[in-house]
């Protein structure tokens, strides 16, 4: 055969096994096939089995034939399809392409081929006859579990994983343990545990709850964290990891679950009443070897901490590595035992592990990479205006218009690729929301407690990156909201309230700021409670106390380490939570503000910056320069009449009259120290917008058009400047001023004040 | 050390080149004013879709009206403080390589710019060369003073 030929049909192999990959991944991921899956799979391995014999592939075509009899005795449901046929499928194609490639370089060992090819025909007869048995009875040993996995938590699981692994690791060099590595660590453990409740993941929370407690009290300085807590940490992370992969693959061994726990729950005591009385000892010296643990596999790869791309590889093919010399090489069993203990020794099924997950339901790319895209696109732009300026000259020289209408085309194309360059970046708020109303289901469950949950602004699009950081701090304003916040169903009555309680979650885009506010009708935070509390901590000093008023004091509930609960629960009351959600808030460059009031509820309201958010913007002129307008701060705009300018006190001090209401006006050329176009209002312009309640009039010279623009912080490379919220870049490469509305106001009022 | 050497305030100063990311021709270069900052911000302008601040430091450090000619150009300077800043300078001569052991302690006296903006002087033919200390003098804190 010729090698031009094989090669041909190599290019087109590869190409269907690809094709069988993709399907077989999505196929995991659902645990079931649609007829679809089946057709496609069945005509894939008949064109394998077809064209290989062709060109010579003498052995893999007599491979193909038996998955393509298997495929085809699915399809006409022949063969019931179960997670263990679809594991088999997956091991078999892996198997399929590795004979392939053997026979492609010549170095395909006959006697192990043959060895293969029976093993096949063995699992599928297996399969074939003990199906129906296999499913009536289940193994008992485990304990089976109905899991709705959230899979929206699980990068940020395998994140949180990482991260403690990263500073377990650098934990091992370090001599001295100082507060803030034990803050952090006891932080993401925290975290982790939390997120594995959300994800379902009951048996992992439960381990890490013992680990946490252990880091708990290192935090506090009630033990001594030390170098072999270090390594046992590891060690117990290692453990998490399997009871997390377990659960997740619905395989978790309670018998080996319950010794885990006995362990860890057995060590951790025994570290703590060791390092109280500050002696050395030795730990789990019986199964120290930590290198020699098999579930560090599964973690092992991709420890950067960099903001980086996990793209779903092809983990497969190294998990069955192992499993594949075991087929290929296996110790002489007589058939009779392959049937009578089928499943067990032969296919194990793919562990499906949490990192695998996360690889196939999403791709991560790195922010730069977006940001390189976006100003590619944003350059593409200006050279099209560029283009477009020069077409223009064109025409009216030749009157010719034929390049102009060509590029309206391209102009379109473009505004296209930007919109879908900027939408890589920007999430509506919805699906932040989507993971709340199960966390209240779950607590009104847990706490006995009736809340329900209302949303508002779900359209609101916001910067991925600030998504991902808002998470944390929602949830736990959320948790602790559920657990503190609300009173039982039969409390709230008899304070004559509605027996179910209202969380309200909205958002909401104003003057360059996305507010975010979480709205309870519960107790309110008990100031008194947390001010005492505080003082005890040290935090603050009673003098302090004396001058707070009560907004202020319940921002106290966001220092380190404080917590009114009198018992800790594993929903909140630790004290952590909340000083993370600050530190969250303020690491995404916003603010978090509390207003509360006893038995009428509690209010946060976090502000952040829109910094990459698309906002709607209207130009308008002031002077000589063109400034751009939030769209959504526009209540009304109008040109006024003369006797609408109603004058108050001295001749200059004008106030609009709309509709029997004053409304006072600024004028945006004063506060920007520009020369007006028009001296009279009425010649000029005004925009009515609404700050918390109070309509103001801002005077500008000329409306021009309405822009979609991408939002541009200055303080990146330089401040934050008085009226100005951040810039954009303009269609001709120059940069435009967004208008900061709320701060214009502030600033005004300030000045007439004083 | 690499300088990039330039006329200035009528005089001659030197930035070392790795602190420079691009040079701009001013007269190419579209500047968006922003008049309630101070007079020597001239506004921002557009590095490849980043914003970035232009300043005119012959504004900040004489009195006399600073002329923009064919030859004006923009250094854009990356800081300490990892900002992009933008600055106007009247017209580059060359680069040079300097040893750092060349350069003089600047002398407590006037050289047309506070002493401490400078890193030190270097001997060239006849004249001198003041090499700035580009960072201080960009310090946002600095700048916006």
């Amino acid at each position: 055969m010729s090698d031009s030929m094989k090669d041909f049909f190599a290019e087109e192999a590869q190409e269907i096994f690809e094709s069988v990959e993709s399907i077989l991944i999505r196929v995991e991921e659902h645990g079931s096939f649609i007829t679809e899956d089946i057709n496609a799979l069945f005509r894939d391995m008949h064109t394998l089995k077809g064209s290989s014999n062709a060109v010579g592939f003498e052995y893999f075509s007599r491979y193909v034939h038996y998955l393509e009899t298997f495929m085809e005795d699915i399809r006409s449901s022949k063969q019931i399809v179960n997670p263990k046929v679809i594991d088999f499928i997956i091991d078999s194609s892996d198997e399929m392409q590795i004979i392939f490639e053997d026979e492609l370089n010549s170095k395909l060992d006959l006697e192990k081929f043959e060895i293969t090819l029976n093993n096949l025909i063995n699992k599928i007869k297996n399969l074939n006859n003990s199906e129906v048995k296999e499913e009536l009875k289940p193994s008992e040993k485990k304990k089976k579990k109905e899991i709705h996995l959230n899979k929206a938590y699980l990068g940020e699981f395998v994140d949180l994983v990482n991260s403690i692994n990263d500073s377990l690791e650098a934990g091992t060099k370090i001599i001295v343990y100082d507060e803030e590595f034990l803050r952090e660590l006891f932080r993401y453990v925290h975290t982790l545990k939390g997120t594995a409740l959300f994800m379902n993941l009951e048996y992992t929370s439960n381990y890490l709850h013992s680990i946490e407690t252990l880091l708990d009290m290192a935090r506090d300085k009630e033990i001594i964290y030390s170098k072999e807590i270090n390594k046992y940490l590891i060690f117990a992370m290692a453990i998490a990891q399997d009871i997390a992969d377990d659960e997740i693959n619905d395989d978790v061994d309670i018998s080996e679950y319950d010794k885990h726990l006995k362990d860890v729950e057995e060590n951790i005591k025994n570290i703590i009443a060791d390092s109280k009385l500050n002696k050395g000892y030795e730990l789990f010296h019986d199964k120290s070897d930590l290198e020699n643990h098999e579930s560090f596999v599964l973690f092992e790869e991709n420890k950067s901490k960099e903001k980086s791309i996990e793209i779903s590889t092809r983990p497969i093919k190294n998990l069955k590595k192992n499993l594949l010399e075991k087929i290929v090489n296996p110790e002489p069993i007589k058939k009779e035992e392959i049937t009578e203990q089928p499943k067990q020794q032969e296919i194990k099924p793919v562990k499906q592990t949490i990192k695998r997950m996360a690889a196939s339901s999403s791709i991560r790319v790195g922010l730069d990479k977006i940001d390189f895209l976006m100003n590619r696109v944003g350059d593409l732009v200006i050279t099209k205006s560029m283009l477009f300026e020069y077409s223009k000259e064109l025409a009216e020289h030749t009157n010719n218009r034929g390049l102009e209408e060509r590029l309206e085309i391209i102009d379109r194309e473009i505004r296209e690729l930007q919109e879908a360059v900027m939408s890589v970046r920007m999430t509506p708020m919805d699906s932040v929301y989507q993971k709340f109303p199960k966390i209240i289901r779950d607590l009104n469950k847990k706490l006995n407690k009736k809340v329900e949950l209302l949303f508002d602004g779900e359209n609101v699009e916001i910067d991925k990156l600030m998504m991902e950081g808002l998470m944390d701090p929602l949830t736990h304003i959320i948790r602790n909201s559920m657990d503190h916040g609300f009173e039982t169903p039969e409390v709230r009555e008899k304070l004559g309230k509605n027996p179910t309680g209202t969380l309200k979650i909205s958002t909401i885009q104003e003057s360059g700021h996305i507010i975010i506010s979480i709205i309870d009708d519960g107790a309110g935070i008990n100031v008194k409670k947390v001010c005492q509390k505080a003082i005890e901590n040290g935090v603050i000093s009673e003098d302090d106390a004396l001058v707070m008023d009560d907004n202020e004091k319940s921002m106290l509930i966001f220092a380190p380490g404080l917590s009114t609960a009198d018992e800790v629960s594993d929903i909140s009351g630790r004290g952590v939570g909340m000083d993370v959600v600050q530190n969250n808030i303020n690491t995404l460059g916003g603010y978090i503000k509390i207003q509360t009031r006893k038995n009428k509820g509690t209010t946060f309201k976090i502000v952040l910056p829109l910094t990459l958010a698309i906002l709607d913007g209207l130009n308008v002129e002031i002077g000589s320069q063109v400034f751009i307008m939030p769209l959504n701060m526009i209540l009304e705009s109008l040109q006024p009449t003369k006797d609408m300018i109603k004058y108050v006190g001295d001749e200059d001090k004008e106030i609009l009259m709309l509709r029997d209401e004053f409304i006072p006006i600024i004028k945006l050329h004063e506060f920007f120290s520009l020369e007006p176009r028009y001296e009279k209002l009425e010649n000029a312009m005004l925009i009515v917008t609404q700050i918390d309640m109070n309509k103001v009039a801002l005077l500008v010279d000329n409306f021009l058009e309405k822009e979609q623009i991408v939002v541009k912080s200055l303080d990146k490379n330089y401040r934050k400047i008085d009226g100005i919220s951040a810039a954009t870049i303009r269609g001709n490469g120059s940069i435009g001023l967004i208008l900061d509305i709320m701060n214009i106001v502030d600033i005004r009022m300030e000045q007439s004040w004083s | 050390m690499e300088l990039i050497i330039f006329n200035f305030l009528n005089a001659t100063y030197a930035i070392e080149l790795s602190k420079t990311k691009v040079i701009l021709v001013y007269k190419n270069t579209i500047i968006t004013p922003v008049a309630i900052e101070k007079p020597w911000i001239l506004g921002f302008t557009n590095l490849r879709g980043e914003v970035i601040p232009v300043v005119d430091l012959r504004v900040k450090f004489s009195k006399t009206k600073p002329n923009y000619f064919e030859d004006t150009v923009i250094i854009v300077v990356k800081t300490d403080e990892n900002k992009l800043i933008g600055v106007v300078i009247d017209k580059i001569k060359e680069t040079k390589t300097v040893d750092i052991d060349d350069l003089c302690i600047t002398p407590d006296m006037s050289i047309g710019m506070d002493p401490k903006y400078v890193q030190g002087l270097k001997k060239d033919k006849k004249s001198m060369i003041a090499v700035l200390d580009i960072d201080s003098i960009l310090n946002i804190k600095e700048l916006t003073e």
